[in-house]
This record gives structure tokens, C-alpha cells and sequence, in this order.
């Protein structure tokens, strides 16, 4: 396999992966990345005050 | 299987740790992982402030969630389609560990019984959620379990030392100490080769026994390490041998 082909078959099975994403998944993606950021700030702060 | 089963099936697949490629989960495995690290913060200061509270109780939450998808997908765990499998569930190390780390909502729910509040020491326990994403901690824990029988043998051999050097300085220096848990103590902290020095022995028996403590200390405490080590060096060759094959 070149190396074209094998860069060109990593997009494919990249794009594959992301179909697979159904719609309930893709929420469930979006709220453990808001209870992450959610975290990190309340994280942050918490050190920010204690300092 | 009906829509149920197919839920619970990828719920399952979610809560536990994420296959290549399954990002649903590994966003979850995600979360859990920051809800640990940040939900350790609180257990580095003296007085609680208002973002401490917030990261305890909304860690709490996320792990109360955590704890009833794990038991609601307990039959795929164990493998097993029946109420049993939630039962055997329930005694399972990490279910415990889980557990323990949900305890101190107690304290929420009852603020003002001060003996609930040390239920919050117990968000110690969660980091040790963390051991059910590392592949390293997996084979660890194995080579714990195989090597079982031989770590309950040497602790029963150091307790036993222990607790007949305690009773031996306890009768030989009983001015040294208040009560026998101080006995108790002193021979810990000698077997381990620590030494505080907060209570030595003054009479010739109690010293020769330190001394004899000391010297046992070394063999005990290297026994484990030895034994842990190389049941760890053969489940690596094992599976480095089983790669190969």
C-alpha cells in the first residue's frame, strides 16, 4: 500500500468511526463535555480562592 | 433482543472503559476521570469555601449516576440474566469502591449529625475508581489475586510478631506505656523500621527486642515486594509470551 493510499484509507475508517456516532450518543458526548468544563471551572475556582 | 436489552447493552459499553473507536465512552471514562481529580480537591483544605461544597456535591451526583448505571448493567457484567448477577455485583471490589465513594452524601443529607461528617473521608476511595481505566492497574490487580494466599501468610506472620512482641515489652517496661494499644503501636512502628522515637524502651529485654524487631522488619517488609514482583514479572513475560504466540 502507498503511503497516499494508507493516509487516504485512515480518512475513510476516521469518518466511518464518526457515523457510527448515533444522535443519543452525540448528547451524551455533549453533556459529559459540559460536566467536564463544568468541572475544570468549579476546579479553577475552588484553587483560585484557596490561594 | 428488545429495545431494553439493546439500551442496556450500550450502557454498559459506555460505563465500563472504552473500546478503540467508541467515543460515547470514552467521553464518560472522560468525566469520571475529571470528576476524580477535581473531586479530590476539597480533601487539601482546612474549611470548606462555596466551590469546594459545589465540586463535592456535584461529584457526588455524577457518581451516585455513575453507581446506578453499574448496577442497572450488572448482568452484562457478570455475565449472568438474572436478579443474582445484581446481588454478586454488590460484593464486587469496585462495586464496593463505588460505593464507598458515594457516601458522603450522607453527610449533605444530614448536616447537622457531626458524626456523619466522617463519612467524607471516604472520597478518598475514589481515586481508586481511576484503577478500572488503567491497563497497568488491571494486571496489577490480577497478580494480587493470584498471589493471594502468600500475602495473607505473611501478613498473618507480621500480626503475630506484632502482636508477641507488644505483649513481650508491655510486660517488660508496663511504666513505657499507658495501655497495650501503645504497646501495640511501638511494636508497629519498630517492625516497619520507621522508629519515631516517641516511645523507646529503656531496660536491656526491650531494647535487645527492638533490636530483634528492627531485623525482622527488613525480612518482613521485603517479603511482600518480592513476592508481588515476581508474580509481576511472570504475567508480563505471560502475556508478552501469549502476544507473540
Amino acid at each position: 500500500m502507498s503511503k497516499f493510499q494508507k493516509s487516504h484509507q485512515i480518512v475513510i475508517d476516521d469518518s466511518g468511526m464518526r457515523d457510527r456516532v448515533d444522535i443519543p450518543g452525540r448528547i451524551v458526548i455533549g453533556i459529559c463535555s459540559i460536566i467536564i468544563l463544568g468541572l475544570i471551572y468549579l476546579g479553577i475556582q475552588a484553587i483560585i480562592y484557596i490561594v | 433482543m428488545n429495545k431494553i436489552d439493546a439500551i442496556k447493552k450500550r450502557t454498559y459499553e459506555v460505563v465500563e472503559a472504552s473500546k478503540k473507536g467508541d467515543y460515547v465512552s470514552k467521553a464518560y471514562d472522560s468525566m469520571i476521570f475529571f470528576a476524580v481529580i477535581i473531586g479530590l480537591i476539597p480533601l487539601t483544605v482546612k474549611v470548606d469555601n462555596p466551590y469546594t461544597r459545589l465540586i463535592d456535591l456535584s461529584t457526588v451526583v455524577i457518581f451516585i449516576i455513575d453507581y446506578i448505571l453499574r448496577v442497572f448493567t450488572a448482568d452484562y457484567k457478570m455475565g449472568i440474566k438474572s436478579y443474582k448477577a445484581y446481588i454478586a455485583y454488590a460484593f464486587q471490589l469496585m462495586a464496593i469502591i463505588d460505593l464507598l465513594s458515594i457516601v458522603p452524601i450522607v453527610y449533605y443529607i444530614f448536616p447537622h449529625m457531626v458524626f456523619f461528617g466522617l463519612f467524607r473521608i471516604f472520597r478518598v476511595f475514589r481515586i481508586l475508581k481511576l484503577a478500572r481505566y488503567s491497563k497497568t492497574m488491571r494486571i496489577l490487580e490480577n497478580v494480587i489475586r493470584k498471589v493471594k494466599s502468600q500475602l495473607m501468610a505473611v501478613l498473618l506472620l507480621t500480626v503475630s510478631y506484632i502482636s508477641a512482641s507488644a505483649m513481650i515489652i508491655f510486660q517488660t517496661e508496663p511504666e513505657m506505656f499507658n495501655s497495650f494499644f501503645d504497646a501495640l503501636y511501638w511494636a508497629t512502628i519498630s517492625i516497619t523500621t520507621i522508629g519515631y522515637g516517641d516511645i523507646s524502651p529503656t531496660t536491656n529485654v526491650g531494647r535487645l527486642l527492638t533490636m530483634v524487631s528492627a531485623l525482622v522488619g527488613v525480612a518482613v517488609i521485603a517479603l511482600p515486594s518480592g513476592i508481588i514482583t515476581a508474580a509481576y514479572m511472570q504475567e508480563i513475560t505471560r502475556k508478552k509470551t501469549g502476544h507473540e504466540l
